[in-house]
């Protein structure tokens, strides 16, 4: 029996955030605990996850859900690393959803491809869709792009602990994108700047 | 017996050492489950039949208990093609990619971890959402047919240490699970040779890498019962 509702960011930022409230003892603690939990998907969305495939009166134990975590950031991980070892070859900057694919099938887990594709190809074909829209709702769009743009550019200077430990300090309070968006959007400088780049990459891309 | 089990150690280091080449060049691709499973049950099956000359009693026991595992492996590859099927189905079912059972800039910020990586459309995220929700269900769903083996109804560290061990395609996973949690595989030995995911030559190495802890056997009238079997399983394989 399996339970395949799917559900919304915001429950998830909920259930985010109340398992770590017990650590807002010092802003030492926080700041710590805010950075391993970084390293891995939430807890509960992993634990929601597990629970469709056993039984209903099954249980998982807490320390199962933390080794889960761990393995879901060994596997992001290790795709990544396949995934950017082939752009380097390509000498591509960007990865994309066929990298991540292509990584994936080379790493052997067969099964997952064809389900992957498809859903690759869906996405594609509603974001296209998305940028077939009218003038009014395009520059909507371009306000997620810019979100998208921004996140990247704001990783790559700021690799220093601090900068981290600010971006990570974010999440338990609020949802992180309405955070981005809301902060970043009037910079019409930079999204014009990442617009051109991503541009060039999906021309790469198509090459 | 004792002097059959302390026999075993030389080819524990032996093998040991193979376990570190083949994770260092992860030369195995494992096929479709559906397919090579089968003919692996098969053949072991074969295996088992034909080095059991000695002992009726000990053969007996034996057979009952590779008859039950094999049941259960059964069930765990109906289990997993009814898995994937419906996974096909749900992806066909999906029409908004704002809901995402994963927060995609978590998984963003994964990814930039590693220092080489550079830019990541915004496609890729979305696509490693389902990748690891794929990646957690099957984990979840090998490690319980785990759990199930030991007559438990909770899912617990040492039976995902279990499902790694005995999937290739985990491998990578290996370093994760502390040693800790290998011991009730290593007791759990048995079993192994009827394993129709893991290849029998890779199954092996984390087989011995963890020694058996005297109080655990002493404990255990159970678990007693077990090492009796261990010399033979290993002289099998």
């Amino acid at each position: 029996m399996e339970d395949e509702s799917h559900n919304n960011t915001l429950p998830n930022g909920f259930n985010t955030g109340s398992p770590e409230s017990p650590f807002l003892k010092t802003s030492t603690t926080t700041t710590q605990h805010n950075k391993e939990q970084d390293r891995f998907l939430p807890i509960a969305n992993v634990g929601r996850i597990m629970k469709k495939v056993i039984p209903p009166n099954g249980k998982i134990s807490k320390d199962a859900k933390e080794t889960v975590q761990e393995c879901v950031s060994e596997f992001i991980s290790f795709v990544t690393g396949e995934a950017s070892d082939k752009c380097q070859r390509e000498k591509r900057k960007t990865i994309n959803g066929d990298d991540v694919i292509w990584a994936i099938t080379t790493l052997g887990f067969e099964d997952y491809v064809e389900p992957l594709k498809t859903y690759l190809q869906k996405y594609k074909e509603i974001e296209g869709e998305k940028l077939s829209i009218p003038k009014q709702m395009r520059s909507e769009q371009r306000l997620q792009q810019h979100h998208n743009n921004y996140h990247d550019q704001n990783n790559q200077p700021f690799n220093g602990a601090y900068a981290s430990s600010n971006l990570i300090s974010q999440p338990p309070y609020v949802p992180t994108d309405q955070k981005f968006s809301l902060t970043f959007s009037p910079n019409s400088i930079q999204s014009q700047l990442r617009q051109q780049d991503q541009i060039d990459s999906v021309g790469h891309w198509y090459e | 017996m004792d002097h059959q089990g302390h026999s075993q150690n030389p080819s524990m280091g032996v093998v040991g050492s193979g376990a570190q080449l083949a994770y260092g060049s992860n030369p195995y691709q494992p096929g479709q489950i559906t397919g090579p499973p089968g003919s692996v049950v098969t053949s072991v099956g074969t295996i088992q039949s034909t080095g059991q000359p000695a002992g009726a009693q000990l053969g007996q026991h034996q057979l009952a208990y590779q008859h039950i595992h094999q049941q259960q492996q059964h069930q765990l590859q109906q289990q997993l093609q009814q898995f994937w099927s419906s996974q096909y189905q749900e992806i066909e079912k999906v029409t908004d990619f704002k809901n995402h059972s994963l927060p995609l800039a978590r998984i963003k910020k994964i990814m930039k971890a590693d220092e080489d990586v550079r830019m990541i459309s915004a496609e890729a995220p979305v696509i490693f959402a389902r990748a690891c929700e794929m990646f957690i269900l099957e984990l979840t769903l090998r490690s319980w047919n785990h759990t199930e083996e030991n007559k438990r109804r909770t899912l617990q560290k040492n039976d995902i240490a279990a499902a790694i061990t005995r999937t290739d395609i985990f491998d990578f996973l290996v370093d994760i699970v502390p040693r800790e949690d290998l011991k009730d595989e290593v007791l759990a030995s048995i079993p192994r040779g009827t394993m129709p995911v893991a290849g029998p030559a890779d199954a092996l190495p984390y087989c011995y890498m963890p020694p058996q802890h005297p109080s655990q056997v002493g404990a255990a009238g159970v678990i007693m019962g077990k090492p009796v079997m261990d010399p033979n399983m290993y002289a099998q394989q």
